[in-house]
């Protein structure tokens, strides 16, 4: 369930307000940053269906991580 | 105390003002500026950078009103010797960009940002880097961009790539445009290569291709975005890091080994001519045991260390030789020495500059040394840059109430290579010109030839 919010927060976070700033930062390098920051947010989301795809296939289904079971049995709780 | 005494480059940030006043650097800070120290010593992270002397020290003082708008007063430690970036050789300014990443690095984990990256705000005690700034520092709010990114690529990175990547010293640039090397000018000359460097990518092409190529609603839309998107923390400090790492592995960029760079262990003169130059320097720094001395033509900081060993308290070394300098910097780190190396021109001394003339100020009212030495210099400014001797030995005099200067005669292997090509056209260069000028200003105390070419130190006092 926990994967449909991960895009929602990723596009939840472009709506924080801005910082004060006192000199002017330049277009460019907010926009590199603006950049590395959605990569980076790819990357994290990218990660955790990796992951999922690699329970999916893993002969073991026993070996699950912890975390997941973790998040999983608190979001049963909201059931 | 009034307004009028303001530090002439402390204009930048409302929430405060530096004064200089009877040898006490003091800073007033608005309910602004207050309300930002005290966020930021909530932290800790003043206490923690005090206690390893990366920033300056201050203390909180009570003090008659200097204006209307200031609530409170901090009085700050001096700097022994201000210095500015486009002064510093590439050891120093490597060693200040290192030292304001690590700053930002300690803040970010107190949950405390820097507002801006001037170099200016890092001065050097020695050859330590020091941050002078403390209004610099304001609480970290969730999600912030580092706003300050463009100006340290400007101020620090960008002028140590051009030296690094393509060979250029930076100091005659950085000096001319004052705050630093454009990002758009610098990926104008970036190798091709760069393209393929995520590094260069990231900080210095990108960047410039995004102001340069973007078009007006693009630029309006794209800033939007910006405006309400956020920085994951744990990205902020991995793109410090990643910066920091890339600094740390920069070399300047030489294309061949410079004049003066061996010049200790390649002069021309016998280990007995410097053994005898040695004990002169000795025998003048311990009589006039002065708190500053300058050493014009420094080098590598041999002579500079041989002060600081016989009393004087701390030496400022200039020289143009950017290899020399570097290995100065390293003679003062390995040894520990009171000794700051600089890049200076000396024919064309840093001048008085920036906002009203005042910003930045020039290199003769920046210190008061007690003594002064030049050893094989004034050969250089008298015969290579064909400046009249008399003033050459005027100007020395001026600087200092004491004073040693050499005096190389034409006869000297050094001289005659200088002159080979250019033909000798000073026939006003002899040593009783040289006396006759020392004389005008100055009464000499004692003489001494260290060399069997007949090189003299002259010892004197200003009169």
């Amino acid at each position: 369930m926990k994967l449909y919010f991960l895009p929602l927060a990723l596009f939840l976070s472009f709506f924080a307000s801005p910082a004060y700033a006192y000199i002017d930062p330049g277009m460019g390098s907010m926009w590199i940053q603006a950049l590395i920051a959605f990569i980076a947010g790819f990357g994290v989301t990218v990660k955790i269906y990796w992951q999922k795809i690699k329970y999916f296939f893993s002969k073991d289904k026993k070996d699950v991580c912890l975390e997941t079971k973790a998040e999983n049995d608190n979001q049963d709780e909201y059931k | 105390m009034d307004e009028n005494t303001r530090h002439p480059a402390s204009f930048r940030d409302p929430a405060g003002s530096v004064f200089t006043v009877n040898n006490r650097v003091l800073r007033g800070l608005t309910t602004e500026g207050a309300k930002r120290y005290a966020d930021v010593k909530k932290t800790g992270l003043f206490e923690l950078l005090e206690h390893s002397n990366s920033i300056v020290q201050s203390k909180e003082i009570n003090h008659s009103a200097i204006n209307t708008s200031f609530v409170q007063y901090l009085e700050h430690e001096l700097i022994p010797f201000i210095s500015y970036p486009y002064e510093w050789p590439f050891e120093l300014l490597k060693a200040a960009a290192l030292h304001h990443l690590s700053i930002q690095l300690q803040a970010l984990d107190n949950d405390v940002v820097l507002i801006d990256a001037s170099a200016y705000n890092i001065q050097f005690k020695n050859v330590s880097p020091v941050f002078i700034d403390v209004l610099s520092f304001r609480p970290y709010q969730q999600g912030e961009f580092w706003s300050a990114h463009r100006q340290f690529c400007e101020q620090f990175l960008n002028p140590l790539l051009l030296f690094a990547i393509k060979g250029i010293p930076y100091h005659e640039w950085y000096r001319g445009a004052m705050e630093g090397i454009s990002t758009d000018l610098l990926a104008n000359i970036m190798p091709f290569k760069s393209w393929f460097s995520p590094k260069s990518l990231i900080h210095v092409l990108l960047p410039a291709r995004s102001q340069q190529k973007l078009t007006e609603k693009q630029k309006n839309s794209t800033q939007g975005k910006i405006q309400t998107s956020t920085l994951p923390k744990a990205v902020y400090k991995k793109f410090l890091e990643q910066l920091h790492n890339w600094i740390s592995g920069l070399k300047p960029r030489k294309w061949k080994s410079t004049l003066w760079e061996n010049y200790t262990t390649n002069r021309i003169y016998q280990s007995a001519e410097v053994s005898a130059k040695q004990q002169f320097i000795a025998e003048f720094v311990s009589t006039i045991v002065p708190k500053q001395l300058w050493d014009l033509g420094c080098n590598d900081g041999e002579f500079s260390e041989i002060a600081l060993k016989n009393g004087a308290e701390f030496v400022v070394g200039f020289d143009v030789d950017l290899a020399a300098l570097d290995n100065a910097v390293q003679r003062a780190r390995v040894n520990n020495l009171n000794f700051l190396p600089l890049y200076h021109q000396i024919t064309n001394p840093s001048p008085s500059q920036g906002w009203l003339l005042k910003e930045r100020t020039p290199i003769l009212e920046r210190g008061q040394p007690d003594a002064v030495i030049a050893l094989a210099f004034i050969h250089h400014l008298a015969l290579g840059h064909n400046l009249p001797l008399e003033e050459v030995v005027q100007w020395i005099v001026k600087i200092a109430p004491h004073g040693v200067i050499e005096f190389v005669q034409k006869s000297d292997p050094t001289v005659q290579q200088m002159l080979r090509l250019k033909g000798d056209i000073f026939p006003n260069y002899t040593e009783e010109a040289f006396k006759s000028a020392l004389n005008g200003c100055a009464s000499i105390i004692k003489v001494m030839t260290v060399s069997e070419t007949g090189r003299q130190l002259y010892w004197y006092r200003k009169t």
